[in-house]
């Protein structure tokens, strides 16, 4: 009986999750864009305005033939991106202020900023 | 090159030095050595699958729109969670040892699998290149033995600690590590947008930067986060808080069982 109770309990809960998630991945087309270049281990631009409180989607293109790992500990980010491959991060809502993101695996040289503003409406 | 890949071998190989220590101080006295063909078995497929996912991670990188490389690392982590809650209730009600020994099996897979493939992904998109062939031996050299000077250190201050004053710190180590998991999860759903973000609560920078050895080994140990949102502090907390709840309620039922036993025995 209570293990009948506990497969149901659980059954709703996949379930849930499930149609979260659907809801979810149907939000990822409506967030605001922003592309950021990897070239000779450098980001451009290298410097990113972006609006305040919205989340975003940062997509980073790796043009180099090496590997980098996108990283940023004012952003909780972190995530590899592969030798001319792309790859998709969200990130916000945030307040407004500067957050700082390097690439892992060239921190000398990979670095750039994310500038959150007031101010910045075009987000197109 | 050669700093960068000593910093990158310590992040990504701490996990692993870590959770050999905490299941070999908790496997002591159960069947480590009885089936040591069976954890050899467990190594060299472990060390396949690291292969098989640096040589394979770019093409499973770009599916689902980018993003199933974190759906596949957030259900690992998730799934050492699970594991390491079924096996600590195993090892504390003493259950089934064999069953424990597996637990512990592919606990290791997953933990060596999900953190030496973010380590070989670097190494081998940097092995081609022959002029940064030295730093990169002479770096992994040197993170390697970091690493185990501190897995060694690790294991013989927690043998001293359970030795002298009877208590399994390895147990509640080990159960931090695996809300620590979790929490690393939910960095990554969050990085996909499958979870609502939110504002951090506090920032510990200032006491200990998250960016620095001991942040690193911490990150590792229990999943430190300099800044966490109000939904990290929530998962760790009931990722801790719920398990231990479990663990309450069946030494109450226990403990009701005996009593029950007794009072059978008397009567």
């Amino acid at each position: 009986m209570r293990s009948r109770l506990i497969i149901n309990i659980a059954k709703n809960i996949a379930v849930g999750i499930f149609l979260y998630c659907g809801w979810q991945i149907s939000l990822w087309a409506k967030r605001p864009e922003f592309i950021i270049h990897i070239k000779d281990h450098l980001f451009y631009p290298a410097q990113l305005n972006i609006p305040e409180n919205i989340k975003v989607k940062l997509i980073v293109i790796n043009q180099d033939n090496t590997p980098e790992q996108f990283d940023s500990f004012d952003l909780n980010r972190e995530k590899v991106i592969f030798a001319g491959k792309k790859s998709t991060i969200f990130i916000g809502p945030l307040s407004s202020g500067e957050y700082h993101f390097f690439g892992e695996y060239h921190p000398n040289t990979a670095r750039g900023v994310v500038i959150v503003n007031s101010e910045v409406n075009n987000v197109d | 090159m050669l700093i960068n890949t000593v910093i990158l071998l310590l992040r990504n190989t701490l996990p692993i030095v870590i959770i050999i220590v905490l299941l070999s101080l908790t496997l002591k006295d159960y069947y480590l050595r009885s089936l040591f063909k069976t954890w050899l078995i467990t190594l060299l497929f472990s060390v396949f699958s690291v292969f098989f996912l640096v040589y394979n991670l770019d093409n499973i990188a770009q599916l689902y729109q980018g993003l199933a490389l974190e759906l596949l690392f957030s259900l690992a982590l998730m799934g050492i969670y699970l594991l390491i809650v079924f096996y600590l209730q195993q090892t504390l009600f003493q259950g089934n040892k064999q069953r424990l020994n597996y637990y512990a099996m592919v606990i290791f897979f997953l933990v060596l699998t999900v953190n030496a493939s973010n380590f070989f992904i670097y190494f081998s998109g940097f092995w081609s290149q022959t002029d940064l062939q030295v730093s990169l031996s002479v770096g992994m050299l040197l993170g390697v033995g970091i690493c185990l000077s501190i897995g060694i250190l690790l294991y013989f201050i927690l043998l001293f600690v359970q030795l002298k004053y009877q208590h399994t710190w390895a147990l509640l180590l080990l159960f931090l590590f695996a809300s620590g998991q979790l929490n690393q999860a939910l960095n990554l759903l969050l990085q996909i947008d499958f979870l609502p973000s939110f504002e951090s609560v506090w920032d510990s920078n200032f006491i200990l930067n998250e960016n620095s050895e001991l942040g690193y080994f911490f990150t590792a140990l229990f999943g430190y986060e300099a800044t966490p949102s109000l939904l990290h502090v929530s998962v760790y907390l009931s990722a801790l808080g719920i398990p231990l709840g479990g663990y309450f309620y069946l030494i109450k039922n226990k403990m009701a069982l005996v009593k029950q036993e007794n009072t059978h025995e008397y009567s």
